[in-house]
């Protein structure tokens, strides 16, 4: 047993995650065993039953496509029905089905995966990177996620923690962690802005920081913005310009396809480097008459910026938002923090630094920032002498659907957190026994623009005349960013029974079924 | 320095959690109700210090951890509503009137009556001459003037004639007006 408890800070990304603790008040970025720091968010089912996970994993995407899962975590948390779904049912090289309560399911080798399980096995893989490192067992951690992640989203990255094992101390936002990790021992007092675009999700978040307080003014984002998108314009890029050259079209082959991505992700990050990069593709394509024909060309980094032009404008509106809703302008802010990877791209570092007028700030790796930030408020929670508070928003405003497709505001976007707000509903037939509700987030009136979070039911009313039974609901967002709806009878005081009658998530039940698959599950050092 | 964490003060945080429906933002916050906008924020942070929950983690006592969530929920929400102008000026007008203690919670319902009563006025009359007009009737009508309610609302009807609205309001007021 050691000596104090420790608890790890994992940063859990859409392409790659990261994990560290803090060791003799230091926090630090913990190396697997081969020194990797980052690792891909890519597990791969075997032939032979065992598991892959990380770099390792990664390499199978393009060998073995079809039992290789990656940014699962534009999945989790999202019902089978959404766009985003819909979209990488499309593009992924992987099956995703429909799974019960119109939830995602992940099938590999005649199996469904939910996709939390899949998070697991990364999650796993973190942990077991620690405890590599300390020795002994860790099962506590603070799990990070997009600041613009609704509900249900961070409910099903809590219980993907769940089924690795993990004690999930408390779920935190990413550009949180970054600003933490910035401000950590440092007696500052400022406005800053932490602009994060991850792999496959876009956030921006305005803090204060008094000292040892770290407000959180207001935050915006896009999740469905990330680098992977300017990989996929690369990859179309090439995709077109071959087909045209070869007069094949290679948008069914998905092994050319994941050959073309992995390609366009190295050339981007040359890109960062250099002002031109060859790309090529050995034996891309092999045509009727048997000849190989190989992908080389060259492209630009002017060519490159003049593609994904209008992604980089597309933060710069989200930018926008948050200022306004902090009340701000670009000249209020005291300092501009780079998260992520693909924020090492030119064109992202000069565009910051025209639209804020300063230079951004990168003296903490964008790819370890987050993790060092997780680690920081994991140590912080177990010790009794914490010395920083976290004071965050909640993301999107949380809705009561009421007639037909509209709703009503309950709590409004970037309220801190922890809050809770009460409504009060009259039963509106005699005897009427139960009241449902349903709530969603979002910023639009009508409910068919806004996330469904759930229906709850609260059921063994007492028995009265109509108008007579007043139940007073409660709307809590918690200090995870997690709603919690209860409900109780105003006159007797009584709670009722509330249970989730829609939902995409998984119960308590599956968590623990997916505890104990997982648990067989065969994670394999390579 | 003493910290609410040490168990000395558990009694007196359970009474707070306790107590809290009701005392009003100010005295949750501690703060003047002329307090200007940096020191309610000064206090913010302070109390968060304070009883931010996470303080609160690595203890046992369940109990202690409830009562200092729901005070601490109770700290922001008073923050987020005494921060805000307007919404301060309407607290302080709520608490000072005879509902005070229905009205010691900022609650949604008045913000939907606000938006509802913002709303009614935008919707009835469609003209910014015949709003102006429409909006002095309406407190002429709260206050009993009928006659000048009458006027306004018949120079509203000027500016739309052809609004039905307006002149079923004009025929209400003047049924009223002759009535009293």
């Amino acid at each position: 047993m050691a000596p104090k408890q420790l608890a790890m800070g994992i940063d859990l990304g859409t392409s790659n995650s990261c994990v560290a603790i803090v060791e003799d008040g230091v926090p630090k970025v913990i190396a697997n065993e081969w020194g990797e720091r980052t690792h891909a968010s890519v597990v791969s089912f075997l032939d032979d039953g065992g598991v892959l996970v990380g770099n390792d994993a990664k390499k199978h995407i393009i060998t073995n496509p079809r039992n290789t899962i990656s940014s699962a975590k534009r999945l989790i948390g999202r019902y089978s029905f959404s766009e985003e779904v819909k979209k990488a049912q499309s593009i992924a090289s992987y099956e995703i089905v429909e799974g019960p309560n119109n939830a995602v399911r992940v099938r590999v080798k005649g199996r469904d995966y939910a996709v939390p399980e899949i998070s697991a096995m990364v999650l796993k893989e973190m942990r077991a990177i620690v405890e590599a490192h300390v020795g002994h067992p860790v099962t506590q951690a603070v799990i990070t996620v997009p600041a613009f992640f609704n509900d249900n989203q961070r409910q099903e990255t809590k219980n993907a923690g769940r089924i690795a094992g993990l004690e999930v101390l408390r779920i935190i936002n990413e550009p949180t962690a970054a600003a933490l990790a910035y401000g950590f021992g440092q007696n500052i007092n400022q406005k800053v802005v932490i602009y994060d675009l991850g792999g496959g999700t876009f956030d921006v978040s305005i803090l204060q920081i008094g000292e040892d307080v770290f407000e959180v003014l207001s935050t915006s984002g896009d999740t469905y913005l990330g680098g992977d998108d300017f990989d996929d314009r690369i990859a179309a890029w090439l995709l077109e310009g071959f087909t045209a050259q070869h007069k094949v079209d290679l948008r069914k082959d998905r092994h050319a396809l994941a050959k073309l991505k992995e390609a366009a992700e190295k050339a981007k990050i040359d890109l960062g480097e250099r002002d031109r990069t060859r790309i090529h593709i050995p034996l891309l394509y092999t045509d009727k008459q048997g000849f190989s024909h190989d992908l080389d060309v060259q492209l630009t980094r002017a060519e490159f910026n003049k593609m994904v032009m209008d992604l980089v404008q597309r933060t710069f509106k989200v930018c926008d938002e948050a200022l306004q809703q902090a009340r701000m302008t670009p000249s209020d802010v005291d300092g501009v923090i780079l998260v992520g990877g693909p924020t090492r791209l030119p064109i992202i570092r000069n565009s910051v630094r025209h639209y804020f007028q300063r230079e951004p700030n990168i003296d903490v790796d964008p790819d370890l920032v987050v993790a060092l930030g997780a680690a920081i408020q994991a140590d912080a929670l177990l010790d009794a002498s914490t010395t920083t508070y976290l004071l965050d928003v909640t993301p999107q405003t949380l809705r009561l659907g009421t007639v037909g497709d509209f709703t009503e505001s309950i709590i409004e976007r970037n309220t801190s957190i922890p809050i809770d707000r009460t409504r009060t509903f009259v039963t509106a037939r005699d005897n009427q026994d139960k009241v449902k509700i349903r709530i969603y987030q979002g910023e639009s009136r009508k409910a068919s623009e806004c996330q469904l979070l759930g229906e709850f039911e609260f059921a063994g009313l007492r028995q009265a005349r109509r108008g007579e039974v007043k139940v007073e609901v409660t709307f809590e967002i918690d200090t995870d960013g997690i709603v919690n709806v209860s409900a109780r009878d105003i006159e007797t005081g009584i709670k009722a029974s509330t249970s989730i009658t829609l939902s995409g998530g998984l119960s308590d039940e599956e968590i623990a079924q997916a505890q104990a698959r997982t648990a067989g599950a065969e994670v394999r050092n390579r | 320095m003493a910290e609410y964490t040490d168990p000395q003060f558990w009694p007196q945080l359970k009474h707070l959690a306790a107590t809290i429906d009701g005392l009003d933002y100010f005295q949750i916050l501690n703060v003047a109700t002329t307090a200007p906008g940096p020191q309610i924020k000064t206090s913010y942070y302070g109390l968060a210090r304070a009883l931010h929950p996470d303080k609160f983690f690595h203890l046992d006592d369940a109990d202690l951890k409830a009562a200092v969530n729901k005070i601490y929920k109770r700290v922001t929400e008073a923050y987020m509503v005494l921060k805000d102008e307007p919404k301060r000026l309407k607290y302080i007008k709520d608490i000072s009137g005879p509902e005070r203690a229905k009205k010691l919670r900022f609650t949604e319902e008045s913000e939907a009556e606000q938006k509802e009563q913002a709303k009614a006025a935008v919707k009835v009359a469609k003209t910014p001459k015949g709003e102006q007009m429409y909006n002095t009737a309406m407190v002429d009508l709260a206050n009993g003037r009928f006659d000048a309610a009458f006027k306004a609302l018949q120079s509203a009807t000027l500016f739309e004639p052809g609004n039905a609205e307006l002149k079923k309001l004009l025929a209400e007021v003047d049924k009223k007006r002759k009535g009293g």
